[in-house]
């Protein structure tokens, strides 16, 4: 049964849930509303006693599974799992899997997320794809029945394949970096944006920055066209070639952008940016 | 599993490292913040050791089982509630195994095919409420289109991702 075959004819139907209710119950949907709770108490009282609708939440939650499980994959820091068996009182053998030295352990609240990994879960997705090419390779049955799949799936392997390239290219420490400029000029501070306003999405690299001082971060502003107040994008530090990047950072979708700016903040970074803007473009 | 009821941490082991990426990497999707991302795969993998009975085998798959669980318990984290605490109900279909890796290799392929294609619209209207927590209403809101609009794009992404899995394999 798909979801849009379940409001159809049957010994229950008419006091069947609508199918959004379904799905928004499976999802666990906020209800903050009067008429939303009545809505969702009625749903999980009639969950109770028909087995149809128990099914049908189950599938969606299993589809669910899926979508969740398809994101990009990125994996944990290496000292994730000690920390993980010493808060269970545990002893890790480190026999069984690569994990930091005790000495090493530090507090979850005082580490951030390093730009850096993203990259690792670009790789990481596309090893997922070619690994699921392969399997569907293995059997020509399987293949047959997705052959629009794998037409699909191969496009994007080749697309991503480049991506991989082109990025590897672009975060390796051994590649050569040379900015050509007007003879007996200062290199110059410079940022590449790539912004697609639909899905929110933003790539953001720069060269040249000058080192931070001490609990200082950079931060990327989105300036909205709309004349609305500027969207943080981010912040990040250079590295010891004074070059950074920063990818998807979590913005909202559906904004045009007028231009873009960095400023120097806080350590942690702030809602509202200080001037002076340090890289302006748009 | 029955290793892990068996109090072995050798299996607590084994599964950390099966399934701590996927788990981190839905939390990371939900929160993008490493450190609560791992507060969050933290708080799954305690809870499976520390009351492994919180899932049982005719329940689906573990994979599966670990995926929802993860993706409620950072929605929790984002809500600051704690909407997703009896995880006794989560029941998953059988229809398929995700369990084992070939045929779960074969439905996430699908599933990436699915998304990559399926209008950009329903994608996110499907991922600001199943990925950021979002009320339909407040989807409504961000988007500035119609609830009825909402609703139906999230219902219509559901079933496009339901009708590319139920082609037999």
């Amino acid at each position: 049964m798909t979801p849009d075959q379940h409001s159809g004819p049957g010994p229950h139907s008419a006091s069947h849930p609508e199918m959004d209710e379904l799905i928004a119950y499976a999802m666990g949907t906020p209800a903050p509303t009067e008429a939303e709770r009545t809505a969702m108490d009625r749903v999980r009282l009639h969950l109770t006693e028909c087995a149809e609708c128990r099914t049908q939440v189950a599938q969606i939650r299993s589809d669910l599974a899926l979508a969740a499980m398809a994101v990009p994959q990125i994996a944990p820091p290496p000292e994730a799992k000690a920390r993980l068996f010493q808060v269970a009182g545990l002893e890790l053998n480190r026999t069984s899997a690569p994990a930091a030295a005790p000495e090493k352990v530090v507090s979850i609240q005082r580490r951030r997320f390093s730009p850096g990994v993203m990259w690792i879960g670009w790789a990481a997705a596309a090893a997922c794809l070619l690994y699921a090419v392969h399997v569907r390779d293995t059997s020509q049955a399987i293949r047959q029945q997705l052959r629009l799949e794998t037409a699909q799936l191969i496009q994007r392997t080749d697309s991503s394949a480049r991506a991989r390239q082109v990025l590897d290219l672009l975060n390796s420490p051994q590649a050569q970096r040379v900015t050509l400029i007007a003879a007996h000029t200062k290199p110059q501070p410079t940022g590449h944006a790539v912004y697609l306003p639909s899905r929110g999405a933003l790539v953001f690299t720069a060269s040249n920055l000058a080192p931070l001082p001490e609990n200082k971060t950079y931060e990327l502003w989105v300036i909205p066209a709309n004349g609305s107040a500027p969207i943080p994008a981010g912040t990040f530090q250079p590295n010891a070639h004074g070059m950074a990047s920063l990818v998807l950072p979590k913005l909202p979708h559906g904004v045009p952008a007028k231009a873009f700016g960095v400023t120097m903040e806080k350590a942690g970074g702030a809602t509202k940016p200080t001037l002076p803007i340090l890289l302006a473009g748009g | 599993m029955q290793q892990i009821r068996a109090r072995r941490p050798e299996a607590l082991s084994r599964m950390y490292d099966l399934y701590s990426t996927l788990v981190y990497s839905i939390a990371m999707r939900v929160l993008r913040d490493g450190a609560a991302a791992e507060d969050v795969m933290q708080e799954v993998f305690l809870k499976i050791w520390q009351q492994p009975d919180s899932f049982a085998d005719q329940r689906g798959s573990l994979c599966g089982w670990l995926a929802v669980v993860t993706r409620n318990r950072a929605i929790d984290r984002v809500r600051g509630s704690r909407q997703f605490d009896n995880v006794d109900d989560l029941q998953l279909s059988n229809h398929f195994d995700l369990g084992a890796e070939a045929e779960r290799e074969i439905m996430l392929g699908r599933v990436w095919t699915v998304l990559e294609t399926m209008p950009a619209e329903q994608r996110q209207a499907m991922e600001m409420a199943f990925f950021e927590g979002h009320t339909h209403t407040e989807i409504a809101e961000k988007t500035g289109q119609p609830l009825g609009t909402i609703k139906t794009r999230i219902r219509t992404a559901l079933i496009t991702i339901r009708k590319a899995l139920e082609v037999p394999a």
